[in-house]
């Protein structure tokens, strides 16, 4: 298995800080090839562009913010979450067919590729269920985690700004809301 | 220490050598741990870069239309004369079209133009604290500041009718449409200095949320001394 950074890692950065003129090269690169796959697999333009954009959304919530080594070209992986995302909706169209083609497909890729697919696909669905149950947090619970998490301001003005009594009584808050948003999580998550 | 906070503290890097040592001898053999520190680890990741992933997922369609196209490779066919007359036409209207549909998409909504609201001015009434904050934050159209902030002084102050009305707006403005609605309802006839600006804005809310039915319904029930009146009627012509 290859070791060394591939150069697709600096397209990985750019998706990270939403640099537009890279990730415009990673479309004009890799956009092609799988509107071609999707077309020939029953899909239409449409679904191979909303494909392409879910999965540099996974590719995003895999690598961003986390150290991380491409040893891989950018495509193959994207083009791996696009067809493991595709055969996902077709079996939910048609469930036996699209278990069978799934079932072809997942013999015939690489399995370094698969599995970063997989892997980016899976922290995909914690983003998103991590995003949709904050949402049900209170407020003040979104506002002060938000806050904190920044770090622009001290906890004690933090603390001033929500109007808490001092810093540990902010934490105490904190830990609460964090408890909350955690069981919320595992109450709604679901891996498959 | 419950694992929460053990948790924050290992990832802060606020543990001790030996605290830190312990800890990880735990995670090893520990899996409900080590699978409560991933989590952990990712609900700071999505603190980290929520705002930036939001905007991500707004600027790759944008990007996205221009690699993928229906017409690929299309031929070039010389047409008859009539027929490029024909598209010509076509086109002119097209762009016509478009023009009025950019100056209607790049005028105000029909909300945002009867959305006027008098400056809050609640300093007037605070004795003791500062609540100017409030007053800044809903006059530069902060509303969700000012929100927060009325919600502080309203429960200080419950009696404060004025800044309950505002409350209301500030919950209409950042899209809490119900309880909005339950603000501007809770006005009596009695308070005649209130009632008739909580029953347009109850009409307003309805504009917000897209349902003309109640809004007509509510226009149509203001007081016929409303000074709203006016407006009421023009609104209701353009609906």
């Amino acid at each position: 298995m290859p070791t060394e950074t591939h150069p697709d890692q600096q397209y990985i950065t750019a998706l990270c800080s939403g640099n537009e003129v890279l990730i415009r090269e990673i479309y004009a690169k890799y956009a092609r090839s799988v509107q071609i796959w999707v077309t020939q697999n029953n899909g239409e333009v449409a679904d191979a562009q909303d494909l392409f954009q879910d999965a540099l959304m996974a590719v995003y919530d895999r690598y961003c913010g986390r150290e991380f080594v491409l040893t891989s070209s950018l495509g193959a992986l994207l083009l791996s979450i696009c067809r493991r995302k595709w055969f996902d909706r077709l079996a939910q169209k048609t469930r036996e067919e699209g278990v069978r083609k799934w079932e072809e497909n997942r013999y015939n890729e690489e399995d370094s590729e698969w599995e970063a697919a997989e892997a980016s696909i899976l922290q995909q669905k914690r983003q998103e269920c991590l995003s949709q149950v904050f949402l049900l947090l209170s407020e003040q619970c979104q506002k002060m985690l938000t806050m904190v998490a920044a770090g622009a301001h001290s906890v004690e003005q933090i603390a001033a700004e929500l109007g808490f009594a001092n810093a540990n009584a902010l934490y105490q808050s904190k830990h609460r809301c964090t408890a909350r948003w955690r069981q919320l999580f595992n109450e709604h998550f679901k891996e498959n | 220490m419950e694992n929460s906070e053990r948790l924050d503290k290992y990832l802060r890097g606020a543990m001790d050598a030996e605290e830190k040592a312990g800890f990880e001898a735990q995670l090893a053999k520990d899996a409900e741990l080590a699978k409560a520190l991933e989590l952990q680890r990712d609900m700071e990741l999505f603190l980290r870069r929520n705002t930036q992933r939001e905007a991500l997922k707004k600027q790759l369609p944008a990007i996205g239309k221009d690699y993928f196209q229906t017409a690929q490779g299309a031929k070039v066919i010389t047409m008859p004369r009539q027929r490029r007359l024909f598209l010509a036409a076509a086109s002119l209207a097209a762009a016509i079209a478009l023009f009025f549909m950019v100056r209607w998409a790049l005028s105000p909504s029909l909300f945002e133009s009867y959305a006027q609201y008098p400056p809050l001015a609640l300093t007037e009434k605070s004795a003791g604290a500062d609540w100017s904050q409030a007053e800044t934050a809903f006059n530069s159209n902060n509303y969700a500041e000012a929100e927060r902030l009325l919600t502080q002084y309203t429960a200080e102050y419950p009696s404060d009718r004025q800044a309950a009305l505002y409350l209301g707006i500030c919950n209409m403005e950042t899209g809490k449409i119900e309880e909005a609605q339950t603000a501007f309802r809770n006005f009596t006839p009695e308070e005649t200095d209130f009632k008739d600006f909580a029953d347009w804005y109850l009409a307003l809310s309805y504009l917000k949320a897209g349902d003309k039915t109640g809004c007509r319904q509510a226009l149509q029930q203001l007081s016929p001394n409303s000074p709203f009146q006016q407006k009421a009627t023009d609104l209701l012509q353009k609906l």
